[in-house]
């Protein structure tokens, strides 16, 4: 009996945070449903998008319905790694005496929002290195944890290139997806304008809080996975390696470099969490199918011969996908 | 949990056995039929139960094979069960994680079970491929025409023929009659006449009492079988060559041509090989019959029975890298190669013809005397051993005493015998003399014998023609059967002195080297000059323009031919 409530209040919790952010945000069902996915699992998201396209505000509205701690950081060129992780500074104490005092950045929050993270410098991108994969901060070999449950949630805009610094594949595996935010329609503009012209703020309601999120991963995590659904997932990571002896067509043909073994972690997770988003209780190949991109989309680079004949990295896994079901019993 | 999963299961079970009898049935009909058809068209001998058992059997090893290699696994029957009723991997994961029990893993389970409630097995329909059916309906197909086509049908046993009845006609007993006329003319000694003429008489007798053929083919045939009797036992000319045969194909002994031989004197021969030839030396024979050690051992390595040295002198001098042997009896024959005289002493026993063996005869004579005068190189001939052997050979010979050929032989023999130790020149004249002496005995007995034979054979191809009887064959010795010219038909690969040189009718061809009786010089004479000499007279004879154009191409034609290279060239 236990086991049944708790599966349904999974459900239910998912239902309200999804109602809870259309109130804020029109349409993006699916980036939604990602992002509420790689939460969940505990992974950090990439959104990309043009300007205007609600990602801050997304990332605003779900702080909000999470009931977290929310920081943002604005990434502009001159910021410093001290100022996303915070430094050492010198204070008085009580007795007037000097001392270090560390001095928290704004990366110590449960959910921290990445703003146009590609316009720092390399080196102020290296700092969230440590923290996106180990959720912990090392300043002066001292070492600060985060707080549980921990995300970060990267925006990005493929537009404007100029003064922007792409983010090294290091760190592009340790985001758990990258999502591509679309252009919205004419219906879902006319409700964003509808929505702003009452007020520009959240109105997104807290529906649950960290402790919930925790909960929510420790029952994801023990969703079940066939034998021949994992060797499907991992086999499709596989076959991204061009340069392996396998006979990888797709990879072999299009493909620079392939997803890393956090891939595979990543799709499995986020797999999981998905088939008990949608009322399973196993993971389905359904599942890896449909995850397989937000999941592969950073971390494959493609060659020449995809620019050539146009195609996209989506493309490029939908071929994936292709070759990996001809593998299939 | 299994129960509902173990109902599918079984559903594909079925499907399976149904599979698997249908392909086992269509192997079944195939062989049978196969079988069947081809036991009725007689190409293999099978009686039908084993046609049936070996076409079941096929079936059945097909049938268990099938059934343990395509039994479906439980994983095989959840991986259906998902993919046909669209259950995202449902079965699989329940099946795999029954063991196990967790949180997630117990409502999985029951959602699955739930789903799967829902779902009867009837739903899980048949998937039969169509090839099956098409082998299905090949193996019917064959079987129904096995069944079909008809047997071919021998009858056991050939029906019995009236058998057709036979009189003698008076044309027969005229051509028998006419035999025994013939027989009563003939050169045969009168013993022999009474012993044909009294066989024919009995023919005859026998004929006329005859009613069907069958023993009108076994009075003739009787005739025959008598006739040859007779024949043969008054036949010793085929002893007498199998006697010199057996001396001509065991004696020749030494031949190479890379061997030296100079006369030094009437008496002397010296015998000289080179170092660089040695080898071919394997070995030297003794007078005393020992084999020589005084050669260096490489010389004696290797010994072939076909390339043995025959010298009965000792080895005296070895210098400059040769090896010099002197041989104290002048008494050699020396000649290229091919039979011995003795195996051409042989051919002469199957001559009919008294002026072949003469020529023969007189051919042999020839060569021994060439042999001295000419003193040619490459070959020696021991005549002491030659009288040796000679004496053996008539020890063993199935020739009786008292007959003619064996006493003339032994008188040649002792004539030789006589002239062993004696000067090189004596023992020409010897040797001449004994064969001057042999001829006319040799001939003699010869002719007669043969003249025997062909009475016995004139009279048993005309019984067998006379009577419808198919021809003699497998005739014991068939070349003895044609005639004036078998001096052509030597069979045994020697020279044929007779024929005239070039291609004979045998398959023996002469290289330019070879040596070939001259009948216009009497003697032996290298082919390649007699070639040339001939060829010189017909190519004047063309010059002059006394020959017709077909004569020159038939001619022209006739001598390339004889230019065609042997393997000594």
């Amino acid at each position: 009996m236990q086991n049944i409530e708790q599966v349904e209040k999974f459900s239910q919790t998912i239902k309200k945070i999804k109602e809870e952010l259309s109130k804020d945000i029109v349409g993006q069902e699916d980036i939604v449903n990602n992002v509420i996915i790689a939460i969940i699992s505990g992974g950090n998201v990439l959104l990309e998008g043009i300007p205007g396209v609600g990602k801050t505000r997304l990332v605003r509205a779900l702080g909000k319905v999470l009931d977290l701690p929310f920081s943002r950081i604005q990434f502009t060129p001159d910021l410093m790694p001290s100022d996303v992780t915070g430094t050492n500074i010198i204070e008085k104490d009580e007795d007037g005496k000097m001392k270090m005092v560390f001095n928290r950045g704004p990366i110590f929050a449960n959910l921290v929002l990445a703003d146009e993270i590609n316009r720092a410098t390399p080196k102020t991108q290296s700092a969230m290195l440590e923290v996106m994969q180990e959720h912990k901060v090392t300043v002066s070999n001292e070492v600060y944890k985060m707080a549980e449950p921990f995300f970060v949630l990267a925006t990005e805009n493929p537009i404007e290139q100029d003064g922007t610094y792409p983010l090294p594949e290091a760190q592009m595996d340790r985001f758990m997806f990258k999502l591509l935010m679309d252009f919205p329609t004419v219906e879902e503009l006319k409700d964003i304008v509808n929505m702003t012209q009452i007020t520009l703020e959240e109105t997104a309601e807290a529906v649950v809080d960290g402790e919930t999120i925790l909960q929510m991963r420790e029952l994801a995590k023990s969703v079940p996975v066939a034998d021949d659904v994992l060797e499907y997932a991992m086999n499709l990571i596989y076959i991204t390696h061009a340069e392996l002896d396998a006979d990888h067509s797709t990879a072999k043909k299009y493909i620079k470099n392939g997803a890393s073994p956090r891939a595979g972690q990543a799709l499995i997770t986020a797999a999981k969490v998905r088939a008990l988003i949608n009322g399973n209780y196993n993971v389905s190949i359904a599942d890896i199918d449909t995850l397989a991109k937000p999941v592969l989309r950073h971390r494959i680079k493609y060659n020449y011969n995809a620019i050539n004949e146009h195609l996209s990295v989506d493309n490029i896994i939908e071929l994936l996908l292709k070759e990996n079901k001809k593998d299939l019993v | 949990m299994m129960e509902i999963f173990n109902r599918f299961k079984k559903k594909m079970l079925i499907e399976l056995l149904i599979k698997c009898l249908i392909l086992s049935f269509s192997l079944f009909f195939l062989v049978f039929g196969v079988l069947f058809i081809l036991t009725k068209r007689e190409v293999i001998n099978l009686p039908v139960w084993l046609d049936l058992i070996i076409g079941f059997s096929s079936g059945l090893v097909l049938f268990a094979l099938l059934y343990l290699i395509f039994k479906p696994s439980d994983k095989l029957v959840a991986y259906r069960l998902d993919k046909e009723f669209e259950l995202d991997e449902k079965v699989q994961t329940m099946l795999e994680y029954k063991d196990k029990d967790g949180l997630i893993i117990n409502i999985q389970r029951e959602d699955t079970i739930n789903r799967l409630n829902d779902i009867t097995p009837k739903r899980l329909k048949f998937r039969i491929h169509y090839i099956l059916y098409i082998l299905l309906a090949i193996g019917c197909a064959t079987l129904i025409t096995s069944v079909s086509i008809p047997k071919i049908n021998h009858p056991i046993v050939e029906p019995d023929k009236p058998e057709d009845s036979y009189t003698l006609t008076e044309w027969q007993m005229l051509q028998v009659k006419k035999l025994i006329e013939y027989v009563d003319q003939s050169k045969l000694e009168d013993e022999m006449k009474t012993s044909y003429k009294g066989e024919l008489n009995s023919l005859l007798k026998g004929l006329e009492e005859a009613k069907i053929e069958s023993q009108m083919k076994n009075n003739v045939l009787t005739a025959i079988a008598n006739i040859n009797l007779v024949m043969l036992s008054k036949s010793t000319n085929k002893d007498a060559y199998e006697t010199l045969k057996n001396i001509g194909n065991n004696n020749l002994i030494i031949s190479t041509d890379k061997v030296e031989l100079d006369l030094k004197s009437d008496e002397k021969y010296e015998f000289v090989v080179d170092s660089s030839t040695a080898t071919e030396i394997k070995l030297v024979y003794m007078s005393n019959g020992d084999t020589s050690t005084s050669l260096p051992s490489p010389v004696l390595e290797n010994v072939g029975v076909d390339e043995k040295y025959l010298v009965n002198h000792e080895m005296s001098i070895v210098k400059d890298g040769k090896y010099k042997l002197e041989l104290n009896t002048g008494t050699f024959l020396v000649e290229k190669s091919g039979k011995s005289n003795y195996a051409l002493l042989a051919d002469a026993c199957k001559m009919y013809s008294s002026k072949d063996v003469s020529d023969v005869i007189y051919a042999i004579q020839s060569r021994y005397m060439e042999a001295y005068d000419k003193k040619q190189q490459s070959l020696v001939y021991m005549l002491k051993d030659d009288v040796e052997q000679l004496k053996e050979a008539l020890t063993t010979t199935t020739l009786k005493e008292d007959d003619p050929l064996y006493t003339a032989l032994n008188s040649y023999i002792n004539k030789l015998e006589s002239s062993v130790n004696v000067g090189y020149k004596q023992q020409k004249n010897a040797i001449k003399e004994a064969l001057d002496e042999l001829e006319p005995v040799y001939v003699n007995e010869i002719s007669k014998k043969c003249e025997n034979r062909d009475v016995a054979w004139y009279v048993e191809d005309n019984l067998r023609e006379i009577f419808g009887l198919p021809p003699a064959t497998n005739r014991e010795d068939s070349d003895l059967n044609s005639g004036d010219s078998d001096s052509n038909n030597n069979q045994d690969g020697g020279q044929d002195f007779t024929g005239g040189g070039g291609l004979g009718d045998g398959d023996f061809i002469f290289s330019s080297k070879d040596l070939i009786y001259d009948y216009n010089k009497n003697e032996l004479v290298i082919y390649g000059e007699l070639y040339d000499s001939y060829y010189a007279i017909i190519n004047g004879l063309i010059n002059e323009g006394e020959l017709s154009d077909d004569m020159i191409n038939y001619i022209k034609t006739y001598y390339n031919s004889l230019l065609k290279p042997t393997n000594n060239e």
